[in-house]
C-alpha cells in the first residue's frame, strides 16, 4: 500500500516557540491538487487557532530503490556523519549532516571528507549541479535548491561531525 | 601540481575518451599514469565548471547515478 502524502503546518505562538501538525492525503493525490488543499486548509486554521502559521510544507514518501542495504552495518552509528556545508548562488549558506557516514570515506589524518572518492564526489556534483533524470524517465536535470528556492551552487566544507543520537 | 596543470592533464584524458569520461575512469587512469595529484583538484574544478560534472541517472532501477566529466562547450 502506498504511503499517504503528509501536509506540514508550523504554527508559532505569542512567546516565539513553534509547533509542527501533519494533514494526509492519499498518495495518488495530483501535487497541484496537494498544493492547493494545503493552501485552503490553511486558511481554515487560521481561523481556529490563535498563533501563525508560518510554513507549510509536503512530505512525499518515495517507495525505496532497488539495490539499497536491508539492513545497516554493524558498525554502522546515528552519531557519527559528516556535515556537508554549501554556499548558494545568492551566497547562502546551506548544509546537511549525513549520519552514519562510512568512516572510510574520512581522509587519513583529518577530518575532512575525502572529496575525492566516487561516492562522495557523485553526492556533491549532485548538490552542485544536479542530477540528469532523464535515463530514469524524468525529465532532465533537477537542481537542488536551499529553503529559499536558492541554487546550491558549491561546497563550502565536509567534515566528519558527531552528535547525540535523539530519543 | 597547480590547479591549471591539472586542468590541462585531465581535459586531455576527457580528449582522448571522445569528451567525456566517468569520475572513477578518470580517478583510475590518471592514477596509472601517475598523475594521482591532478585528481586532489577535480573538484575544484568541476565546481568552477572548468570541467562540467554530469550526474546521470541510470535507466536500471537499483543501480545509482553515474558521475561524468565531459569539457565546456561539449554535448550535454
Amino acid at each position: 500500500m502506498a504511503v499517504a502524502i503528509g501536509i506540514l503546518y508550523t504554527v508559532r505562538d505569542a512567546k516565539n516557540e513553534t509547533s509542527t501538525m501533519q494533514i494526509n492525503l492519499p498518495s495518488a493525490t495530483a501535487i497541484t491538487d496537494v498544493t492547493i488543499f494545503a493552501s485552503q486548509m490553511a486558511t481554515l486554521l487560521n481561523a481556529a487557532i490563535k498563533g501563525a502559521i508560518t510554513r507549510i510544507g509536503v512530505a512525499l514518501t518515495v517507495d525505496l530503490p532497488a539495490g539499497l542495504r536491508a539492513s545497516p552495518l554493524a558498525d554502522a552509528d546515528v552519531e557519527e556523519g559528516a556535515l556537508f556545508q554549501f554556499t548558494t548562488d545568492g551566497g547562502f549558506r546551506t548544509s546537511f549532516r549525513v549520519p552514519t557516514f562510512d568512516e572510510d570515506l574520512i581522509s587519513a589524518g583529518s577530518r575532512d571528507v575525502d572529496t575525492t572518492d566516487g561516492a562522495v564526489a557523485s553526492l556533491i556534483a549532485a548538490m552542485t549541479a544536479g542530477l540528469n533524470l532523464t535515463a530514469g524517465g524524468g525529465s532532465g536535470v533537477v537542481e537542488p535548491s536551499d529553503a529559499r528556492d536558492d541554487d546550491v551552487a558549491a561546497l563550502v566544507f565536509a567534515r566528519e561531525q558527531f552528535t547525540k543520537s535523539r530519543g | 601540481m597547480r590547479q591549471e596543470e591539472a586542468l590541462q592533464v585531465i581535459s586531455d584524458v576527457i580528449t582522448a575518451h571522445n569528451g567525456e569520461i566517468t569520475h572513477n575512469d578518470l580517478v583510475a587512469e590518471l592514477e596509472s599514469a601517475g598523475k594521482g595529484k591532478a585528481v586532489v583538484h577535480v573538484l575544484g574544478l568541476s565546481q568552477s565548471r572548468q570541467i562540467v560534472p554530469d550526474v546521470r541517472a541510470t535507466a536500471t532501477p537499483g543501480q545509482p547515478p553515474v558521475l561524468w566529466y565531459r569539457l565546456p562547450g561539449g554535448d550535454s
